[in-house]
C-alpha cells in the first residue's frame, strides 16, 4: 500500500506574532517553528496502518515551503518512519487560495498513483480545512474529514468521522482515498537517534513550486493582515495575586451573582 | 441569483449553523441590497424548506432525491454544484459545522470558485465584499477575497452570528430538480451515534470551571476541583485535557463536546482557540485566567486577568471558602 | 600450635577438591567479559589500593549512623570471619608444618582469646541478622529485597548454614580442648565452657565426627560460596577495588554528532543506549554481580519510599540475573528494557545519588539507569509521553516549557531591568546564566531578578547571554536524550566561546553541574560556580554588605545537584546563617548527604509517575513536622516543587519558600 503523507511547517503557538510591512504575512524572523498539530497523527497513523499490514508499505512525506526550513519537518517525519519525501519549494510570498495549494500537490503527487492520502485536518497558521479534500478531488479520489478511526477492509476503508458534542459517523469509502485527520486519535511518536540516522540516507526530492504545471491564478487572496483588537466589552483584572482575588471575589459576588 | 444559503438539517430540524447562515445571510444581503434563497435537500428537505419559509428570505428550493436520503459526501457536493450552475449565486452561504466540512470544499473543487472558510465576518467595501476570518493560533485577523466572478462559496464559523437575531418573514418553495448518478457516489455512511453514554451534562449547569492547557501537569488538577467543589460548580475541559485522559470526554466543551450557556464560566489557562470557544460564547459571564496576554479567550471573555492560574486559583479556592 | 592428632593428608585432598570446585563456580566472573570494553578506564593502583583498604576492609559505608543496627550485625560477622579465617588459614598451614617459619607462633593466650571471639562475634552477628529478617523486619527497608535473588540455599539458608559451621567449630574445638587439654585452655573462653558440659569420654569419642563434619562443611562452604549469598565477599571486594571513583557518577557522552559524520555508520548496527548485555560495559557487569542485596540503595531511594515501582537493588540484580542466564544456563535473552526492568521503573527515577551515596559497595546506579532510558529513548524512540512533549519543546523552541526563544529576557524588559548583554560588551569578568527556569517560571523569574539586585549591590562586572542564552540540555540528557543533548550543549560552546569571561554563576544546580561538569567532554572548560558559593565569596571579600534581618525558623533544604552530585552543603548554609537574625539555621533530620529529593530531577520535573504520593509532599512534609516558617532552597526546580508541595498541603499563609538569593537581595 502507498501512502502519502501531507506534512506543513507552521509558525509554534508560543511565537510572537509580528505583522509584516506588507500587512499580509508575519514576519518570520522571531518565529519558532514545529510541525502542525494534526499533521503529525495524520503521520502517525499512516505508520501505524502500515505496521497493522505487518510492514508492508509506504509512507511517502510530502511538504511544501521554504528551502531554508521546511526540511527540518520533512527529516523528523523520515526520523518517525516516513520511507522518503517530496519537497515543494516554494519562498514568499506563499500560496494563500487553497484550490491553489491543493493543485500544487496534486501536480507533484499525481504520477505517484498513492492508495491513500492522509493530512491534517486543517493547518494552524490558515486553516483552511480544505487542501486536504481538493487534493482527493483532483486527483479523483474518495474523500473523508475529521477522521477519528481508520479501518482497512480488503478492498475499501472504512472512517469514522467526528460530527459535534461526541457524535460520530463511521463512512465506508472505496480507494483510492484521500483523508484528513481530527487530533487526538493517536499517539504521535518520538524521533529516535536511531530513527534520525537511518533518515539520512531516505530521499528527498526536491521541486521548485515554477516547475509544476499548473495552470490558472489563485481564485481568493488575503488582501490584509492585522491584529484585532476586539470592541472591549472585557475588564482586566489587575494587581498582585491577593488584590486579583480579592476584586474576583467583588465580581463573583456583585456583579455575577455566583456567590 | 444573489445569495444562495445552502441548509444543513439536525434530526429533521435546520441545524443551529444554518440558522446563524441565515442570519449573516440576512444582514449581508441587507447591506449589500442582494436578494436571499435558500436551499433544502437531503432525507429530511420537505421539513427544512417547511421551517425556512417562516424566515424572512426571498425563496426557497427544494431538491428531494432518494440518492440523498443517507449522507454522502459527493451526494451532497454534487447536489449543490448543480444548483449552483443552474442558479448562478454570486454567493453561496453554509454555517460551518463538521459535517459541512466534508462536503463544501468538493463543490469548490468542482465548481472551481473559491470557497472561504470559518468566515466570522465580513466588510461590503464599494463594489468587492471582504471575508474575515482569524488565522496563526487565532491570534491575527485577515480579510480575503475573491479574484474570480461567480459565486464565492463561504462557510460562516459556527457560533459567530446569533441564530437569536434571525428575521422571520415568508417566502415561496419551489422544487428543483437534480441528476444524481448512485454510482457517483463512492462514500456511503451509517447512522450517527454517540459514543460515551452517561456522564456529566454541563448544557445545564449554572456555573462551570474549564481547565485548559494551561494548567501544565495533571498533578494541578485537584486544585481546580477543589475551585469547583467551593463554588459549586461543574467542571469542564478544553480538548487537549480530554485527549491527555485526565478527564473523560464528557467534560469536554466546545464544538466536539458539549456547548454550554451558564451564569458563569471561568476558563483557566485555556487559550480560546475557535473549537472551544464556539462551545461556551454564549455563557452569560466569561471570567478567563491566561498568562498570555495575547490570548485569543480574551476577546470573548467578560473578565480577564493576565497571571499565572496555580498561584491565583489556590488563593480563590480559600478565598470563596471564607465567604 | 600443638595439634594432637594427626591431620590426615586426605583432608588437603578434600581441600583440592573444593578449591577446584570453587573455582569451577566462580567462572561466573567470567560473564562479565560478554560487556563492552570502556575505553574512560584506567587501572589505577595506589586508589584501588585505597579503596580496597577504606571500602572494602575497613567496609566504611556499612558504618552509618542511618543503619545503626545493619552496621553492628555487619561488623560482628564481617569481622568476626576475618578473624576466623585468619585463624584457620594459618592452622590450615602449621597443622602440616609448613611454613612454620614464616607464620606467628599463635600458641598463645591472646590468639585463643582472638579465635573464640571471632566466633562468637561472627554467631551473634548471623543471629542479629536472622532476628531482624524474621522478627524485626523493619518498616523501612524493602520487604521483598529480603527474599534475595537466586541465591543458592536463600539469603536464610545459607545464615543457617554458617551458623551450623560456627556452632560446628565450637563443638570441634571443644573436643579438642577436652582432649588435648592446652596450656592456653582456659583462653579459648567459648569452646572451653563448651568443653565441660561433656565428659572427656564423650569427647573422645564423637571427635572424629566433629572434626571431620566441621572440616567437610568448612570446604563445602567454600565450594559453593560463588553460587550463594557470601559470594559478596569476594565479588564485592574486586569491584570495590577496581572502581575508579573519579568516574562515580559520569554520565558517558556519546558523541552523536561524530558518530553522524560517519558516512559508514549503519544504524541497525550500532547500539544507542543499553538493553542487550553486550551493551553493558563490563564494570558495570562486575558492578551487578558485586551486589550484596543489602537494599541500601532502595531503602534510601525517593522514588520507592513513595510508592513508585522503582527499586534500584532490583535494577541491578535484574541485571545479574540476566547475565547469569545468558552466560551460565545459555539462555537467549532478549534485551532487558522492557522485560524484566519496565519502562515505567526507568522513568520513576529522579537521579538524586542517594542510591549511589549508600551502596557499600560502590556501584554506578545512575549511569546505568541513563544508559537504558538512552535505549529508550534513541533507540525505540519511546520517551515517557509527556516528557516527549518537553523535548520537542527544547527542540524547537531552546527550552523545556516551550515559550519563544526571542522572550528569554521578557522578565527582565516587563520589569524595567537594563541587563548587560555579552552581545554587546563582548567580555566581562562574570557571565550571569539565568537558566530557563529563571527567565520563563514567573517563581523563579523573582530569583533572577534578586541576582541582578546582588550582582548590582556588590559591582560586579557581568553580562547575561539574553536570547543566546538556551537550555543547557540537562533534562534531555538525563532522560536519555543524549542526541538532543549534545546539540544543545555544542550551541552553548558555541555561544560561550565567542566572549570573554572569568567565570559563569548561575543559580541552578542543573546549569551548574552540565556546564561545569559536563561540558568538559566537548572542549566547553569553563570555571563554573553555583550562586550559593559566589555570594558567600562576596560575603567573605565584604563586597557584600548584610543585614541579619530574617528573624523566622529556617531549614534549608539541600538540592541532589549541589550536594550530593558536588559536594557543596555549607556554602548554601554559611550564605543564610549572614542573613539569620539570631542563630543559625534548623537541619531537617535529612540533610546534606542525606537529604531526600525534591523530585523533579532526571527529567521528572516534565512528567508524572502516578503511583503514590508525591514525592516533593513528602519533603516539604519533613519541613512541616521540623517546625519552621521558612524552607530556603538553592535551586530553580526543588523551588518550584517545594512551592507546590506547601500550596498542596495549604501552608501558604504560615509558611514561605525562598531561594537564597532571594533572602540575600531581601537583606541588602
Amino acid at each position: 500500500m502507498k501512502i502519502g503523507v501531507l506534512v506543513k511547517q507552521v509558525a509554534g503557538s508560543e511565537s510572537p506574532l509580528r505583522i509584516d510591512s506588507n500587512e499580509k504575512w508575519v514576519d518570520e524572523g522571531s518565529i519558532d517553528f514545529a510541525t502542525n498539530e494534526s499533521d503529525s497523527y495524520a503521520l502517525e497513523e499512516a505508520l501505524q496502518i502500515v505496521e497493522r499490514s505487518g510492514g508492508e508499505g509506504e509512507v511517502v512525506v510530502i511538504s511544501m515551503g521554504p528551502a531554508a526550513r521546511t526540511p527540518k519537518v520533512i527529516r523528523e517525519a523520515l526520523a518517525k518512519g516516513g520511507h522518503r519525501a517530496i519537497h515543494i519549494q516554494e519562498e514568499t510570498p506563499y500560496e494563500t487560495d487553497p484550490f491553489m495549494i491543493a493543485s500544487l500537490f496534486a501536480s507533484a503527487m499525481k504520477d505517484e498513483s498513492f492508495d491513500l492520502i492522509l493530512s491534517g485536518l486543517q493547518s494552524d497558521d490558515l486553516g483552511s480545512g480544505q487542501t486536504g479534500v481538493i487534493l482527493g478531488e483532483l486527483l479523483g479520489m474518495s474523500t473523508a474529514t475529521l477522521v477519528m478511526g481508520v479501518e482497512l477492509q480488503d478492498d475499501k476503508l472504512r472512517v469514522k468521522r467526528e460530527l459535534e458534542s461526541g457524535w460520530f459517523q463511521w463512512v465506508s469509502m472505496p480507494f483510492p482515498a484521500c483523508i484528513t485527520i481530527q487530533s487526538g486519535l493517536n499517539q504521535p511518536r518520538y524521533p529516535s537517534l536511531k530513527g534520525i540516522m537511518g533518515a539520512k540516507k531516505k530521499e528527498i526530492k526536491s521541486i521548485a513550486k515554477s516547475d509544476l504545471n499548473v495552470s490558472g491564478t489563485p481564485m481568493q487572496e488575503l488582501s490584509k493582515m492585522y491584529l484585532h483588537k476586539a470592541e472591549t466589552r472585557i475588564e482586566m483584572i489587575e494587581g498582585s495575586s491577593d488584590q486579583i482575588v480579592e476584586k474576583l471575589i467583588d465580581i463573583f459576588k456583585k456583579e455575577i451573582k455566583a456567590i | 441569483m444573489d445569495i444562495l444559503v445552502v441548509l444543513e438539517g439536525a434530526n429533521g430540524a435546520i441545524h443551529r449553523n444554518s440558522l446563524e447562515a441565515i442570519t449573516a445571510a440576512q444582514a449581508l444581503g441587507k447591506d449589500i441590497n442582494q436578494k436571499i434563497s435558500v436551499l433544502a435537500f437531503g432525507k429530511d428537505a420537505g421539513n427544512l424548506a417547511k421551517e425556512a419559509s417562516g424566515f424572512k428570505v426571498d425563496e426557497i428550493l427544494l431538491v428531494e432525491d432518494d440518492n440523498l436520503n443517507s449522507y454522502s459526501a459527493d451526494g451532497y457536493a454534487e447536489t449543490i454544484k448543480q444548483v449552483v450552475e443552474k442558479e448562478s449565486p454570486k454567493f453561496v452561504i453554509m454555517g460551518y459545522s463538521y459535517l459541512v466540512r466534508d462536503f463544501f470544499p468538493k463543490v469548490s473543487a468542482r465548481l472551481q470558485k473559491p470557497l472561504i472558510t470559518d468566515v466570522i465576518g465580513y466588510k461590503a467595501d464599494g463594489g468587492k465584499t471582504l471575508f474575515t476570518k482569524q488565522v496563526i493560533h487565532g491570534k491575527l485577523t485577515v480579510d480575503i477575497e475573491s479574484k474570480v466572478d461567480g459565486p464565492v462559496l463561504i462557510g460562516f464559523q459556527s457560533a459567530a452570528y446569533s441564530a437569536d437575531n434571525i428575521e422571520n418573514g415568508s417566502a415561496e418553495v419551489r422544487a428543483v430538480a437534480v441528476t444524481l448518478d448512485s454510482a457517483q457516489l463512492k462514500t456511503t455512511s451509517e447512522e450517527p451515534f454517540q459514543e460515551e453514554s452517561g456522564g456529566v451534562d454541563l448544557s445545564a449547569a449554572d456555573k462551570i470551571v474549564s481547565i485548559g492547557r494551561g494548567i501544565g501537569k495533571e498533578e494541578n488538577m485537584p486544585m481546580v476541583k477543589d475551585l469547583a467543589t467551593v463554588l459549586k460548580a461543574e467542571i469542564g475541559a478544553s480538548r487537549p485535557i480530554v485527549d491527555s485522559g485526565w478527564l473523560p470526554n464528557s467534560n469536554q466543551v466546545g464544538s466536539s463536546g458539549q456547548s454550554v450557556t451558564p451564569n458563569l464560566y471561568l476558563a483557566l489557562g485555556i487559550s480560546g482557540a475557535i473549537q472551544h470557544v464556539v462551545g461556551m460564547k454564549g455563557s452569560k459571564n466569561i471570567v478567563a485566567i491566561n498568562r498570555d496576554p495575547d490570548a485569543p479567550i480574551f476577546e470573548v471573555a467578560d473578565y480577564g486577568v493576565v497571571g499565572d492560574i496555580l498561584e491565583i486559583v489556590p488563593k480563590l479556592t480559600e478565598a470563596v471558602k471564607n465567604q | 600450635m600443638e595439634s594432637s592428632h594427626h591431620v590426615p593428608v586426605v583432608l588437603y585432598l578434600f581441600a583440592l577438591i573444593a578449591i577446584v570446585i570453587f573455582i569451577y563456580n566462580v567462572r561466573k566472573f567470567l560473564a562479565i567479559r560478554i560487556g563492552k570494553s570502556d575505553p574512560d578506564y584506567k587501572i589505577k593502583i595506589i586508589p584501588a589500593i585505597f579503596n580496597l583498604i577504606y571500602f572494602g576492609i575497613l567496609q566504611r559505608r556499612v558504618f552509618r549512623l542511618k543503619f545503626a543496627y545493619a552496621a553492628v550485625m555487619h561488623f560482628l560477622i564481617g569481622f568476626g570471619f576475618f578473624i576466623l579465617l585468619f585463624a584457620t588459614t594459618v592452622d590450615f598451614f602449621l597443622a602440616r608444618g609448613w611454613f612454620v617459619e614464616y607464620l606467628p607462633n599463635l600458641d598463645t593466650p591472646w590468639f585463643a582469646v582472638l579465635n573464640d571471639t571471632g566466633g562468637l562475634m561472627a554467631f551473634i552477628g548471623i543471629a542479629l541478622a536472622l532476628y531482624r529478617r524474621y522478627f524485626n523486619k523493619p518498616k523501612s527497608l524493602p520487604q521483598d529485597a529480603f527474599k534475595g535473588r537466586g541465591n543458592l540455599l536463600g539469603d536464610t539458608g545459607i545464615l543457617l548454614f554458617i551458623l551450623l559451621l560456627i556452632i560446628g567449630g565450637y563443638l570441634s574445638e571443644a573436643s579438642r580442648l577436652a582432649i588435648d587439654m592446652p596450656s592456653t585452655a582456659q583462653y579459648s573462653w567459648v569452646g572451653y565452657q563448651i568443653s565441660s558440659l561433656l565428659s572427656s569420654e564423650t569427647w573422645i569419642s564423637i571427635e572424629p565426627y566433629l572434626w571431620w563434619s566441621h572440616a567437610l562443611l568448612s570446604f563445602l562452604v567454600i565450594a559453593f560460596i560463588p553460587n550463594t549469598k557470601i559470594f559478596h565477599t569476594i565479588a564485592s571486594t574486586i569491584n570495590i577495588a577496581l572502581t575508579d571513583r573519579d568516574l562515580r557518577g559520569k554520565v558517558k557522552p556519546m558523541f552523536v554528532s561524530k558518530l553522524m559524520e560517519d558516512p559508514d555508520m549503519d544504524p541497525d548496527e550500532i547500539s544507542l543506549g543499553s538493553t542487550k548485555l553486550e551493551d553493558f560495559t563490563w564494570k558495570q557487569l562486575l558492578d551487578s554481580v558485586a551486589c550484596t542485596e543489602c537494599g541500601r540503595c532502595t531503602n534510601v531511594c525517593p522514588a520507592y519510599n513513595t510508592d513508585k515501582p522503582l527499586s534500584p537493588m532490583k535494577i541491578i540484580t535484574d541485571i545479574r540475573q540476566e547475565l547469569y542466564a545468558k552466560y551460565l544456563n545459555k539462555k537467549d535473552v532478549d534485551g532487558i528494557v522492557g522485560n524484566s526492568i519496565t519502562e515505567t521503573e526507568l522513568w520513576s527515577c529522579t537521579t538524586c545519588g542517594a542510591c549511589m551515596e549508600e551502596c557499600p559497595v560502590l556501584i554506578n546506579h545512575i549511569p546505568l539507569f541513563t544508559d537504558m532510558r538512552r535505549y529508550l529513548v534513541l533507540s525505540e524512540g519511546k520517551p515517557h509521553p509527556q516528557a516527549a512533549e518537553s523535548l520537542e519543546k527544547t527542540m524547537n523552541t531552546g527550552n523545556p516549557w516551550g515559550f519563544s526563544k526571542s522572550e528569554r529576557t521578557k522578565w527582565a524588559t516587563d520589569a524595567g531591568i537594563e541587563l548587560p548583554l555579552m552581545s554587546e560588551k563582548k567580555e566581562a569578568d562574570v557571565l550571569y546564566w539565568v537558566g530557563c527556569a529563571g527567565s520563563y517560571d514567573p517563581r523563579n523569574q523573582k530569583v533572577a531578578k534578586a541576582m541582578v539586585k546582588i550582582l548590582e549591590a556588590a559591582n560586579i562586572d557581568y553580562a547575561v547571554l539574553g536570547n543566546e542564552e538556551s537550555c543547557t540540555g540537562d533534562s534531555a540528557r538525563r532522560l536519555g536524550e543524549e542526541y538532543l543533548f549534545e546539540t544543545m550543549a555544542l550551541k552553548n560552546i558555541e555561544t560561550f566561546n565567542k566572549y570573554k569571561f572569568n567565570k559563569i554563576i548561575t543559580p541552578c544546580p542543573h546549569c551548574f553541574h552540565t556546564i561545569g561538569n559536563e561540558y568538559g567532554d566537548f572542549d566547553g572548560n569553563y570555571e563554573v560556580q553555583h550562586h550559593s558559593q559566589f555570594i558567600m565569596e562576596l560575603i567573605e571579600s565584604g563586597k557584600l554588605k548584610l543585614n541579619k534581618n530574617i528573624d523566622k525558623k529556617v531549614t534549608y533544604h539541600d538540592p541532589c545537584y549541589l550536594g550530593r552530585h558536588n559536594g557543596e552543603y555549607e556554602a548554601p548554609r554559611n550564605v543564610i546563617n549572614s542573613v539569620l537574625k539570631d542563630g543559625s539555621l534548623i537541619e531537617m533530620e535529612r540533610n546534606r548527604k542525606d537529604s531526600f529529593c525534591c523530585g523533579a530531577g532526571g527529567g521528572n520535573m516534565w512528567y508524572d509517575i502516578e503511583d503514590g504520593e508525591r514525592i516533593n509532599s513528602v519533603r516539604f512534609q519533613e519541613a512541616i513536622d521540623t517546625g519552621v516558617d521558612v524552607v530556603a532552597t538553592a535551586c530553580s526546580f526543588c523551588t518550584i516543587m517545594m512551592d507546590d508541595a506547601m500550596k498542596l498541603k495549604g501552608k501558604e499563609d504560615s509558611m514561605e519558600v525562598l531561594d537564597i538569593a532571594e533572602m540575600v537581595a531581601a537583606a541588602l
